[in-house]
């Protein structure tokens, strides 16, 4: 788009640009009722910029001659009228493809003429449009769920619990109480480690918003060590009592799981990128994580699972599981011979050592 | 200032002269005198024996690098010589990228073939091509046992630095081993595999074999093991599908020594738990009660000197064990389970990945209630089991097991087993023995 001309007065017939931070003072009254409000937006449909224009129709394209000037590229012409924008007879506004060239893109694909939505986009010679009129009705901006009723003061409890939980996991390895130091190194550390985690989340907010949301992020990255301990020693804990060993050999997935999670809180609801883009991004994440450990556990044992037994204990009172006499778990054991058996049969060529070399 | 006139100065300096050559052969005499004199004995067996000796190497087909080296003996004229399993295993196991040759003492060199081999005594015949009509050694009669002290010798080739002799005395079979091992006390340096042991009169009393680590304490097999080898029908083909009967023997053999009787078992704090046959069995204790500790453990490992060398990377054949009693009366039960749990997890023997020879491990576990017996009160553990198969060797496994107390908030006893190469049923039922053997005292 030509920015000289967005940047002068009103173009075309009566158009004022505004600027977005500016929207909120713009109050129509009956008399605006005819105004029309057409939106500039990025691939994301975010607000570049916004036009008001006191008559129709409204030309778009990358000629001087058009009321919205699109900026042109090696390829079009530089008299080129892509679209306008007219009253249609059905008393609603309509965006209508020029030229005989097509070159309108609305939702459900390109098209010659489409009836505007103002709570859709379209596209004319490439550019992200949006059209709205005087007496649009904005639905009210989102909240970030995970603050309300706390609002952006939840780090003061979310954090301190963080740090509780670390400070927990080294007291339960510390038999000698010798470790203070430890105890002091693990505070720092952690706090240090969530303080960069929420600064490069602030740091895509301030780059992609107005705001940088440093607290509530530190809050969602504090939230997700509690949760992630929590789960972790509850899934360890139910493993033990109820002789489920399966559980703990494959919780290390709540790593991936929980900081997937965690990607997904920090982009969709405080950055506020589109669902989508998220959700990919804590797949991503969360399954790089997965995938990571997982292939650890399969370098180390030839299997997926973190341990080949269960590897944690809880207090006496805590199991629920009986145990079995020792001769009925020996004769349970004929299962692993079928299972050796067939894994002895299997030419498996060694993990890790290449023993087919020859001289 | 004093003035020395130059004839009385020469004087002084020819007598100083004097007095130093004076004293340094006084010196030379007295060293001369402190070293015993070589003996006779040594000399003329190392003579007589030069003609029988050779130094096996093994070598890669590709590049006839050296791969291991070692001694060996004839003993036969056909040029049939003895050595040990060890140093032509790669013959053994992997012939289609080693051969061997021998190099005898006068630099003659030719190929060697495997003719049989006992793998169990690490022992080893095999056929020096091109040598007949050759001087051998005689074995010393059995009618003639070795006396606790006699002089006895060790040749071979040490370090690939030349054919020697060390002299040495008999010290009678070690204890405490499975099968019988001459205890030889005297120097035995690698590269001396497979050389015969010597008694004054020049014949074979055993085969130098291994070192034990300590200084001058060293082993040679014994000749009972040498003549069974000798008087074995030779195998249809010496090579490893010969190993795995040879195993299964071990193992049954080993399971015989353990199994004969039920376990003894000795106090380890409240606990009581399986120590096996002192006789056979060697135990080690560990304490680290300290009073400035919250905490506290006792431990005991014992282990049966078994283990079978069957390749560079892998022995088998061996059985051990280790109880660790646990106390922290001060930690609480939540800090002390999760220090006890810390001996669990990761218990497949020798790691878990898949190998060459063992495939991955698979593992049972449950809790288990050993009932109350007059020697035991009822106790609860964490029981778990895993098995890996042999490979290369049908029928033998490697077999883990770890019992975990749960029963006590702030008390616990650990006991692992871990069995290498066993048959699964031999395996299944010691593990079993040795469970019902664990617990806490009444």
């Amino acid at each position: 788009m030509d920015a000289m001309s967005d940047q002068s007065a009103p173009v075309g017939p009566g158009a004022v640009p505004l600027d977005p931070a500016d929207a909120h003072v713009a109050t129509a009254s009956a008399s605006d009722a005819n105004w029309v409000f057409v939106e500039t937006l990025d691939k994301h449909d975010g607000l570049r910029e916004r036009h008001r224009f006191l008559s129709l129709p409204i030309g778009i394209g990358t000629a001087y001659r058009n009321d919205l000037i699109l900026d042109g590229d090696d390829h079009r012409d530089g008299l080129h009228s892509a679209a306008r924008i007219v009253r249609g007879d059905d008393g609603g506004l309509w965006v209508e493809a020029l030229d005989g060239a097509p070159d309108l893109w609305a939702p459900g694909g390109k098209t010659r003429r489409w009836r505007v939505d103002g709570n859709a986009s379209f596209i004319v010679g490439g550019q992200r449009l949006r059209v709205r009129t005087a007496d649009f009705v904005p639905a009210p901006a989102p909240r970030v769920p995970v603050l309300r009723g706390v609002g952006s003061k939840a780090w003061l409890w979310a954090l301190p619990l963080a740090l509780v939980t670390l400070l927990f996991e080294v007291w339960i390895g510390d038999l000698d109480g010798e470790r203070q130091s430890v105890y002091l190194t693990t505070v720092f550390s952690a706090a240090m480690v969530l303080a960069l985690w929420a600064g490069a989340w602030a740091l895509v907010s301030r780059l992609t918003g107005r705001v940088s949301h440093f607290l509530t992020h530190l809050a969602l990255a504090a939230m997700a060590v509690v949760a992630l301990f929590v789960l972790d020693y509850a899934f360890d804990t139910l493993a033990f009592s109820f002789n489920l060993a399966i559980i703990q050999k494959y919780d290390y997935a709540l790593v991936g799981l929980v900081i997937g999670a965690l990607v997904w809180c920090h982009a969709f609801l405080v950055v506020r990128t589109h669902a989508r883009t998220a959700a990919v991004a804590a797949v991503l994440v969360g399954g790089a994580l997965f995938a990571f450990q997982a292939l650890g556990a399969y370098n180390q044992r030839g299997s997926l699972a973190s341990s080949s037994t269960l590897s944690v204990l809880r207090p006496p009172s805590l199991r629920v599981a009986t145990g079995h006499s020792s001769a009925e778990f020996f004769s349970d054991t004929a299962t692993l011979k079928l299972r050796q058996r067939a894994e002895s049969s299997r030419p498996e060529k060694p993990e890790g050592n290449d023993y087919s070399f020859d001289e | 200032m004093i003035r020395v006139s130059r004839t009385a100065a020469s004087r002084i300096a020819a007598a100083l002269a004097a007095l130093a050559l004076a004293l340094a052969a006084s010196v030379r005499a007295a060293e001369t005198a402190s070293l015993p004199p070589p003996s006779a004995a040594g000399q003329r067996l190392f003579d007589s024996a030069r003609d029988k000796l050779v130094q096996l190497r093994v070598l890669t087909r590709a590049g006839s690098s050296q791969s291991t080296v070692g001694s060996g003996f004839l003993i036969r004229t056909d040029g049939t010589a003895l050595t040990n399993y060890h140093v032509v295993s790669l013959l053994v196991m992997e012939p289609q990228r080693y051969r061997a040759e021998y190099v005898r003492v006068d630099g003659k060199r030719g190929a060697v073939k495997l003719l049989g081999f006992d793998v169990v005594h690490d022992l080893a015949l095999v056929q020096l091509e091109g040598v007949t009509q050759a001087a051998h050694f005689n074995l010393r009669p059995e009618a003639e046992p070795l006396r606790q002290g006699e002089k006895i010798y060790s040749l071979g080739n040490p370090l690939d630095l030349g054919f020697a002799i060390s002299e040495g005395t008999y010290n009678g079979i070690v204890e405490r081993r499975l099968y019988d091992t001459i205890h030889f006390t005297g120097a035995l340096n690698p590269g001396m595999s497979g050389g015969p042991g010597l008694d004054e009169a020049g014949r074979v009393i055993g085969v130098n074999v291994a070192g034990t680590g300590g200084e001058l304490a060293n082993l040679l097999v014994p000749l009972a093991y040498v003549r069974a080898l000798l008087a074995a029908p030779p195998p249809v083909s010496p090579d490893k599908t010969a190993v795995t009967p040879q195993l299964l023997q071990h193992q049954d053999a080993m399971m015989r020594a353990l199994m004969g009787a039920p376990f003894p078992t000795q106090s380890l704090g409240p606990a009581t738990v399986p120590v096996g046959n002192e006789k056979l069995m060697r135990c080690w204790g560990q304490s680290n009660a300290k009073p400035d500790k919250p905490w506290r453990t006792e431990s005991i490992s014992c282990n049966l000197q078994s283990s079978l060398y069957i390749e560079q990377s892998f022995n088998t054949g061996s059985v051990r064990w280790t109880h660790t009693y646990r106390r922290g009366e001060k930690l609480g039960a939540l800090k002390f389970s999760a220090w006890h749990a810390r001996s669990m997890g990761g218990t497949a023997a020798g790691g878990e990945k898949p190998s060459r020879f063992l495939t991955r491990s698979h593992c049972n576990e449950d809790f288990v209630t050993m009932a109350a017996t007059g020697k035991r009160s009822k106790t609860v553990a964490r029981v778990s089991t895993c098995v890996r198969a042999h490979r290369e060797f049908e029928g033998l496994f490697d077999m883990s097991l770890n019992v975990t107390s749960v029963d006590r908030d702030i008390e616990g006893l650990t006991s692992t087993l871990e069995l290498r190469g066993v048959s699964f049923a031999n395996g299944m039922r010691l593990q079993q023995a040795f469970v019902e053997a664990s617990g806490w005292t009444p």
